[in-house]
């Protein structure tokens, strides 16, 4: 019987909004479908995830509320909305490049930066949003860049659906040896095993907007009560490794077209002794705030960052 | 010199009449750009057919409906049905290339909308026509595709499909006239005469074959017509090297052949030669033969390779007047043709200041500017422009990375 459980749960969880049946479906069904449709079908099926996945437009709904207090109802409801369309749009790009039946442009900007980054012989730290997609982006790192990335990137929750990405991630790493993926897993070595890579003059990518799983967070006021909740982990690794840490994100421009905009180094202030937070954690929090925040559609961020403390202003 | 000229890049669309009609394709600004080289990205044929598509696509099945079930059926379920439809039609056509699949959506939708024209209904009916309008652009595509494909032929087999166009042009006409009247011969001998017009007179016309007018990077690419002069050469690099510029020189084979020490300077001084025909026919290039136009361009090409050493790359015609027999000619010996995006009229005109701004104001990055040697005011005019020029910043040569994708078309 309780095997019987865990097989119907297991198929609930499979067929669900991280299940690996939706994904297998959108692979074969990109492979299919001519190009011209994907806008008609794209909306639809926003829609439709959009009504299902209740906890993640909760999230939305709340990011959005405490980033723009001042919108109405229906304008967060049709913010949140653009945020699903825009990470289902990313998504089926991303499927279209991985499927070769599709391809985007690319627009780098900060060239000065990415040159900076790429011809540094120190270890370096991407620090990144869950904007765009990094794996869309390895050709482009493997041919501009001539150093090897590694990306950090949280597994999936279905086993069946980390299998796919797994073998996807093997495939991309053949075809570009010069980008690679680290699981963030449970065993806890992930943070010891980035310090090594960053000690060897390698460089690394993290995202510094999710706190998902059991991550370490902290929360820090970015102005006018709103308060940014980040995963501590990624400034503990800069402030560790005293690697540069260079804000670089990846933004859809429009239809299969992006842009890497890479900043300049980031200035950490130095770390005081004894209780309290971090300076760096402003620092970190508004390099994060200034892309997102004109770019909120992109934003492709599920769980709850932003509240706005009472009092708050906009 | 290491500048390469915008080449003319497949616009990436899939239709005929996209991939005819559609424009050039247009790169992102950026620092950096990388383009891909796949099909089905014209961003104008993406939309219109994003829309035409599913709004066919939603008339049939909404006048399906409105046959089984009557007017709720059809208000009702005209959403569930296209949703349900467009994914049962992709997936039915099973995986195939965009073009492939573009023409599977057409046929379906062509047999339905040839029906639906005869329809009662005034929705259905003026889907079906809004439909067949399309596929008759296509068709209209079709033919410029055939002409832009008989106007890449190169070589001898290049001259003789033109000489054969160019009889054949005529003979229908006199067919016309005789079997329809004067009237209706003259009116397409006028037309046919246009179009010829167009493409031999304007410089920049590209429908006789690929005419290149901007080039990449940052800066602008002068170019220097007429010479090697016996008077101006010599002063015209003094006053590039004074500025640390450089220019392509379009040069005259018969005056390559009289001054060729001047010429082996040109290219010694860091610039570079470009084919300018023998003789430079100023008042007949336009209507030169098959054969004439292969000796003008040819006879310059060998003469410059001789005294210069290494063949140029770049043809511009005489007063920028090529004919319908230039591009089998210059295609076979591996020459682009090239135009300009500003001249200066220098050969017309004495106004050194009314020059200079015809050529400087405004400028951007990738513009080729004509200018000639051998004119009155010819080494004033160039001094002017440099120093406008390197006032603006558009002497540098800073190439911008353009990369494409080598992702296979799917």
């Amino acid at each position: 019987m309780a095997l019987e459980e865990q097989q119907k749960a297991g198929w609930k969880q499979r067929f669900g909004v991280y299940g690996d049946v939706p994904t297998r479906f959108l692979m074969r069904g990109l492979e299919s479908a001519p190009w011209f449709v994907e806008p008609v079908l794209l909306a639809m099926w926003t829609a439709i995830i959009f009504v299902i996945a209740g906890e993640q437009r909760r999230a939305v709904f709340g990011n959005l509320r405490a980033l723009f207090p001042g919108w109405s109802r229906l304008r967060v409801s049709f913010g949140a909305y653009r945020v699903f369309w825009n990470f289902a749009a990313t998504y089926v790009d991303a499927l279209r490049c991985e499927t070769k039946t599709g391809d985007v442009d690319w627009v780098i900007e900060g060239l000065d930066s990415f040159e900076k980054l790429s011809s540094s012989g120190k270890g370096c730290l991407i620090l990144t949003a869950h904007m765009g997609n990094y794996d869309m982006a390895a050709p482009l790192f493997s041919s501009r860049f001539g150093r090897t990335v590694y990306a950090v990137r949280a597994p999936e929750r279905d086993p069946e659906l980390q299998r796919i990405r797994e073998a996807e991630l093997r495939e991309k790493e053949r075809q570009n040896p010069q980008f690679r993926s680290l699981y963030n897993m449970d065993d806890g070595m992930l943070g010891v095993e980035l310090a090594r890579l960053l000690g060897e003059g390698k460089v690394v990518a993290v995202q510094g907007d999710r706190v998902i799983f059991e991550v370490s967070a902290m929360e820090v006021d970015v102005g006018d009560g709103l308060m940014m909740k980040l995963p501590r982990g990624p400034l503990v690794l800069a402030r560790i490794s005293k690697a540069e840490v260079f804000p670089l994100f990846i933004l859809r421009d429009g239809w299969r077209r992006y842009r890497v905009q890479v900043f300049s180094p980031l200035e950490l202030p130095p770390r005081k002794r004894g209780p309290g937070e971090d300076p760096a954690v402003k620092v970190w929090a508004e390099a994060i705030l200034k892309v997102v925040r004109p770019h909120w559609p992109q934003w492709s961020v599920f769980e709850p960052v932003f509240r706005r403390e009472k009092g708050g202003t906009q | 010199m290491s500048r390469e000229t915008v080449k003319e890049r497949d616009n990436r669309a899939v239709t005929p009449w996209f991939r005819v009609c559609g424009g050039r394709l247009k790169e992102p600004a950026g620092d950096a750009v990388r383009v891909a080289e796949v099909a089905a990205l014209h961003r104008v044929e993406w939309v219109v057919l994003a829309i035409l598509v599913p709004a066919v696509l939603a008339a049939m099945l909404f006048d399906g409906l409105w046959r089984i079930g009557g007017p709720w059926l059809a208000g009702l379920g005209l959403l569930p049905a296209l949703f349900v439809g467009l994914q049962v039609l992709s997936f039915g056509f099973g995986r195939r290339s965009p073009r492939g699949a573009f023409w599977c959506w057409a046929l379906v939708l062509g047999v339905w909308s040839a029906w639906a024209i005869d329809s009662d209904g005034w929705l259905t009916r003026s889907a079906g026509w809004v439909w067949l309008g399309f596929l008759g652009l296509q068709v209209v595509g079709l033919l410029g595709w055939a002409w832009k494909s008989a106007m890449a032929v190169a070589g001898t087999a290049g001259l003789v499909l033109r000489t054969a166009l160019a009889v054949g042009v005529h003979l229908v006409m006199a067919w016309i006239w005789w079997r329809h009247g004067w009237y209706w011969g003259l009116l397409y001998g006028a037309g046919v005469a246009g179009l010829w017009a167009s493409g031999t007179f304007r410089p920049e016309s590209r429908l006789f074959g690929p005419m290149a007018t901007r080039v990449r990077g940052r800066g602008v690419l002068l170019t220097i017509d007429d010479g090697p002069d016996a008077e101006d050469t010599r002063e015209f690099l003094e006053q590039l090297d004074r500025f640390g510029a450089k220019a392509v020189f379009f040069v005259i084979g018969e005056k390559v052949r009289e001054f060729p020490e001047l010429a082996r300077e040109i290219v010694a001084r860091g610039h570079e030669l470009g084919n300018h025909t023998m003789t430079h026919p100023q008042a007949s290039m336009w209507c030169a033969g098959p054969m004439r136009t292969r000796r003008e361009i040819s006879d310059c090409q060998r003469a410059i390779e001789e005294v210069a050493g290494s063949a140029p790359r770049w043809f511009r015609a005489p007063v920028g007047h090529r004919n319908f027999f230039t591009h089998p000619v210059t295609s076979e010996l591996g020459l682009e043709v090239v135009a300009w995006t500003r001249r200066a009229f220098d050969t017309v005109e004495t106004d050194v200041e009314k020059m200079t701004s015809r050529l400087t104001d405004d400028l951007e990055d990738g513009d080729v500017l004509l200018m000639h040697q051998g004119t009155p005011v010819s080494v004033e005019l160039l001094a002017k422009v440099l120093e406008r020029l390197k006032a603006s910043g558009l002497l540098e040569d800073d190439q911008v990375v353009v990369e494409g994708s080598a992702a296979p078309q799917g």
